[in-house]
């Protein structure tokens, strides 16, 4: 029982000294803080070792959690900038809260504060839909949130519950020993991992994320699919070490889902008409392939997965905060309203060129080598996979062509003219910022 | 601005106005009390009926003693039934010297608790009593019951019917919660979750249970006062709230809910260890499973209390009950215990 004595406690402590202080900026503020915080973890990066730096207790972070932290703060600073104009105290509160929770939940070394931080993030984004989600069925979309990731992230605190009081540690770092052998091993395992695959989300618990979307404001989806997700795969580095060597069945199993999950989400992102979901079945696609690639077990994968997991970060955060500022001006989201934006403003289509080239993983885009790892990584493990994930990202190429000619090219319809004297806003500046930071990530330092 | 948290709420929701009412709620304690001293079924039963006697005169307003009494009839007829049962039982017990009766002791503290295969008075009670009545059922009317099934050794016998119920009225009050649209009906439910997890945690350690329930009612006093203290009655009146007092109660029932970093995780983080350190992991499985099931109960009530209103865009100003800013620190008081709560343990 000592163990948990200082464990919860000092989640607590550490978040409620920073939340007044936050709650007390405006919304650009806040999107200076993110961006400084940014640039400080940033910095952090290159002194720092590969391996974990204590701070406090189980404070304290490693190369995977520094950029991750730089990744959130970075997405969350774009997403305020990208909906500035009509921001409120209540937006800077909730984003506030949920940059210092993921903040937190990515420095720590023990399994159980992220668990909190994990269960918490949840919070903000579902008070985020339900406050500035455009329609009445998000109260339906905030439910499927909860509920999937709810019930999932139950059986996980059972595990580690499980794990604390065999094993009498919770901590990443020394994450060994398994507390049961036999059959109850097994369903130990599932439930240790089924929160972060539907977090992630693999391909058949996907069906929260689409209708999250759909319903999310922009800055909502900019955030839930630049960060929200990425909590599943880090928890799924961080516990699959338990399993590097043994062949476990159900991590095969994993694996078959993801690849072949990916290449279905590509086949429903090639036919939805609703832009809004087709980057999310997008992000679904690619965040399936992040879980196969963890699961391999092989250098190649983890390496793939790691940077396709900070790319598809920046550009699904990219692509729906394209597809947001358009069907601001449009008043759909649907593509048969959103035609020849080339036309009304061509700056816009050449953000998206990037945004649909990095999706679909040209060469100067990091999404490349992101998917050249998983292919191999995936490969070593079983032939077969080459072909799967070779069929998969055919399909990411052709959905990504298919959100680029449908949006930007063809005649410009009526309703759009009068946009053409609409100012730009500060949306410009966050589109910028995201393809430079897209670019920079070429430069990465792989695990 | 006078006396101590408890005095001020307690003389809010419930009527702590003369002397002789104060003497009833003493005497409430005291039965509890002797519920959980108790060595023999015999004086269980005394303290339970002391309790359940006490109950009235404390939770009955005498300015206007017809508010609750429907809920207060309801609510004696079947804590009367429950009583009988137990009493004649625990005396077939010592005259026929026979475990098995036990099983029907069980089945009355189960009616008596509000758990499983008894809970269909709960709606009924519940609906109809004010928000202390409804407090003190939720909590000190338990504590009587749970610390008589935790001091007895043939409750370890019998794990098996207590395992039992309390998984199903975890799982049970979760799903029945969900279609309410009375929120003292919704924590009535509640309640029964709350009593599954702590009548199962009589079968592990007598410590954990007093915490669990220790946090359980902080908890729980905290969230009802808030409720009697904004007037609220169904979900349909969130909609002239303030900001402040939607995120009190938000965050208050997030806390039942137990989401991580308030107290209601505390519950479920030390109830897990205890019951797995005891050895009951699948058990605790299926328990967990079932609050996650519960946890649902309050995501209607946050999701109501998060919706942007439409009270908020009316031309006219709307009077709502206002609080003091004592109201907002105590609450943030009970709400937030949660890291000093750890102390304890060591």
């Amino acid at each position: 029982m000592r163990f948990s004595v200082i464990s919860t406690q000092s989640f607590g402590l550490w978040s409620w000294g920073l939340i007044p202080w936050i709650a007390s900026m405006n919304s650009l503020g806040l999107a200076h803080l993110s961006f400084l915080s940014f640039f400080f973890f940033l910095f952090l990066i290159y002194p720092s070792s590969l391996s974990w730096n204590l701070l406090w207790l189980d404070w304290g972070f490693d190369y995977l959690s520094l950029c991750l932290i730089c990744l959130s703060c970075l997405v969350i600073g774009l997403s305020i900038l990208m909906s500035l104009e009509s921001s409120c105290s209540e937006m800077t509160k909730s984003c506030g809260l949920l940059l210092v929770t993921l903040i937190l939940t990515f420095s720590t070394s023990s399994l159980l504060y992220f668990y909190c931080g994990f269960e918490f993030s949840v919070v903000p984004m579902v008070y985020i839909i339900l406050r500035w989600g455009s329609e009445a069925v998000r109260l339906v979309a905030a439910g499927y949130m909860v509920v999937y990731t709810l019930f999932s992230s139950m059986p996980l605190l059972w595990g580690l519950a499980c794990l604390a009081d065999k094993t009498c540690e919770t901590s990443m770092l020394i994450l060994t020993k398994t507390p049961f052998s036999g059959y109850m091993d097994s369903l130990w395992w599932v439930a240790m991992i089924l929160a972060f695959l539907v977090k992630s989300p693999l391909y058949p618990f996907h069906l929260w994320l689409p209708k999250a979307h759909v319903e999310a404001p922009t800055f909502g989806s900019m955030i839930l699919a630049g960060v929200m997700l990425k909590l599943g795969t880090y928890g799924l580095f961080r516990v699959c070490p338990i399993y590097m060597t043994g062949h476990h069945i159900i991590n095969s199993v994993v694996i078959a889902m993801g690849v072949w999950g990916s290449a279905y989400s590509g086949l429903i992102a090639l036919r939805v008409l609703d832009m809004k979901e087709m980057v999310a079945y997008a992000s679904v696609g690619h965040m399936s392939l992040v879980v196969a690639g963890i699961f391999s077990n092989t250098t190649w994968g983890w390496g793939g997965a790691f940077i396709m997991m900070l790319s598809h970060g920046l550009v699904s955060s990219l692509l729906f905060g394209l597809v947001g500022y358009m069907s601001t001006y449009s008043g759909s989201r649907g593509f048969i309203f959103n035609r020849g934006w080339m036309n009304i403003r061509p700056w816009l289509s050449v953000f998206m060129f990037i945004g649909c080239s990095a999706n679909m993983g040209v060469p100067p885009f990091p999404s490349f080598l992101g998917e050249l790892g998983l292919m191999t990584g995936l490969g070593l493990y079983n032939w077969v996979n080459f072909i799967v994930v070779g069929i998969s990202c055919v399909l990411t190429g052709a959905y990504s062509l298919r959100l680029y000619l449908l949006t930007q090219h063809g005649s410009s319809p009526s309703h759009l003219r009068p946009i053409e004297s609409a100012s730009n806003g500060p949306a410009v500046v966050s589109f910028i910022a995201h393809s430079i930071f897209i670019i920079l990530l070429n430069f990465i330092w792989v695990m | 601005m006078s006396g101590s948290i408890l005095t001020s709420v307690g003389s809010r929701i419930f009527s702590l106005n003369t002397i002789h009412t104060y003497f009833f709620f003493i005497l409430m304690f005291s039965g509890g009390l002797m519920c959980s001293s108790c060595t023999d079924l015999f004086t269980g039963w005394v303290g339970m009926e002391v309790m359940l006697l006490c109950f009235f005169p404390v939770v009955l307003k005498h300015h206007m003693p017809w508010l609750s009494v429907l809920g207060c009839v309801n609510y004696f007829v079947i804590q009367v039934i429950g009583s009988n049962l137990y009493f004649v039982s625990s005396c077939f017990m010592s005259a026929f010297d026979s475990k098995h009766w036990m099983i029907s002791i069980l089945l009355a503290l189960f009616l008596k608790l509000g758990m499983f295969p008894f809970s269909f008075w709960v709606p009924k009670v519940y609906s109809s009593l004010e928000w202390g009545g409804c407090l003190m059922v939720s909590v000190w009317q338990k504590y009587g019951p749970l610390f008589i099934m935790a001091n007895n050794y043939l409750n370890q016998k019998f794990w098996w019917l207590v395992t039992l119920s309390g998984v199903l009225s975890v799982w049970i009050g979760g799903m029945l919660g969900v279609t309410v649209n009375s929120v003292r009906v919704l924590m009535g439910w509640s309640s029964v979750c709350h009593a599954g997890w702590m009548a199962i945690l009589t079968l592990t350690s007598e410590w954990i249970l007093l915490l669990y329930f220790l946090t359980y009612a902080l908890i729980c006093t905290a969230l009802f006062s808030m409720f009697e203290l904004t007037g609220l009655m169904n979900f349909s009146s969130f909609a002239y709230y303030s900001q402040t007092t939607r995120a009190c109660l938000c965050l208050g029932l997030l806390s039942m809910a137990g989401v991580p970093p308030l107290s209601g995780f505390f519950l479920k983080w030390v109830g897990l260890l205890s019951l797995i350190e005891s050895g009951f992991e699948l058990i605790s499985l299926a328990l967990i499973m079932g609050s996650g099931m519960s946890a649902l109960l309050y995501m209607n009530l946050v999701f109501t209390l998060s919706v942007h209103s439409w009270a908020m865009s009316l031309s006219y100003p709307i009077t709502t009950p206002m609080w003091e800013a004592g109201d907002y620190i105590r609450m943030f008081i009970l709400i937030f215990m949660f890291p000093f709560l750890f102390f304890f343990l060591n």
